[in-house]
């Protein structure tokens, strides 16, 4: 058990869990805008849903218009990556399924991915120019 | 429905006594849910409960620090059930891309197989509820702990002397 931080009150304790995770985030976003391979989107998609979870739980400590503002981007972040990730897990899964190896649907699909992967990049690359953790940490209070 | 909770907190209380006043009632509505599910469940009925297992476990680890180590254990057992949902998961929604993309007509065969696997796949699912949730006591012991879990220390490992 951590004793700083059980020594915090409840919002206290919010604030702190909300920046750890914004930092989380914003590492992971310039992590996978590098790499851009299925570990590092799939970890993608894990911080930003740790993130949004956060919000929601702890959203009686946030203003409602700022939150309100960071939500949708996030879900725009989580359906880019998820562009990339369907492709990734329908090719991992079509890969296992036996006598149906089928050339066209695997270059179609790994065609796809990479056009969702330029679209992903290029919006991660945007949040990092824009700074965007460090004006969200600011519109929370943090 | 995956449950949508809202949640109220005492502002100027610890963060722990918050969690223990909390998040019990969170674990006991994830069991309510699983207890409800059938043993043939429909796939969205599956789905949601995927839906209510993630949230759990993403609040509860929100609240990792206030407890002690015997939280791990907990965490362990539902991440393991959520990797059969998870993997269920997956190949649901493949199928539904290959069927979007017209492959009902098609690809008959590759429909097949993806429909065994999920089925296969939905009846992993319950001997792992059975055996880890569904046991007597499990729901009572989630709730207990997360209700108490932070004040009890965990015991010290005490070497047996046996060699």
């Amino acid at each position: 058990m951590d004793k700083k931080l059980r020594s915090l009150t409840i919002e206290e304790y919010a604030s702190a869990q909300t920046e750890a995770l914004l930092e989380r985030l914003a590492w992971q976003v310039s992590h996978t805008a590098k790499r851009c391979d299925p570990e590092s989107i799939h970890d993608l998609r894990v911080e930003v849903r740790h993130l949004t979870n956060c919000l929601r739980v702890f959203k009686q400590f946030f203003a409602k218009p700022e939150r309100k503002k960071i939500q949708p981007q996030l879900q725009a972040l989580t359906k880019l990556a998820g562009e990339v990730r369907n492709r990734d897990i329908a090719l991992e899964v079509l890969a296992l399924v036996p006598g149906v190896q089928d050339g066209d649907l695997a270059t179609q699909l790994a065609k796809e991915r990479k056009q969702a992967e330029l679209e992903l990049v290029k919006a991660l690359q945007r949040w990092t120019r824009r700074n965007l953790f460090r004006k969200w940490r600011g519109k929370l209070g943090l | 429905m995956a449950d949508k909770r809202k949640f109220s907190w005492k502002a100027g209380q610890s963060s722990v006594q918050n969690a223990a006043e909390v998040l019990p009632a969170l674990a006991a509505a994830f069991f309510a849910q699983g207890r409800a599910l059938t043993s043939q469940p429909p796939p969205e009925a599956l789905h949601n409960f995927r839906i209510q297992a993630k949230r759990l476990r993403d609040t509860v680890e929100l609240f990792q620090s206030c407890y002690n180590r015997r939280l791990e254990r907990l965490l362990k057992s539902l991440r393991e059930l959520q990797q059969t949902l998870g993997e269920l998961n997956d190949l649901a929604a493949t199928r539904r891309m290959l069927v979007d993309r017209g492959f009902d007509k098609s690809r008959q065969n590759l429909l097949a197989n993806l429909d065994a696997r999920i089925a296969e796949k939905a009846e992993q699912f319950f001997p792992v509820w059975r055996e880890t949730f569904a046991r007597e006591d499990e729901a009572r012991r989630w709730v207990h702990y997360l209700a108490t879990g932070m004040f009890r220390p965990t015991r010290p490992v005490h070497k047996t002397g046996r060699r």
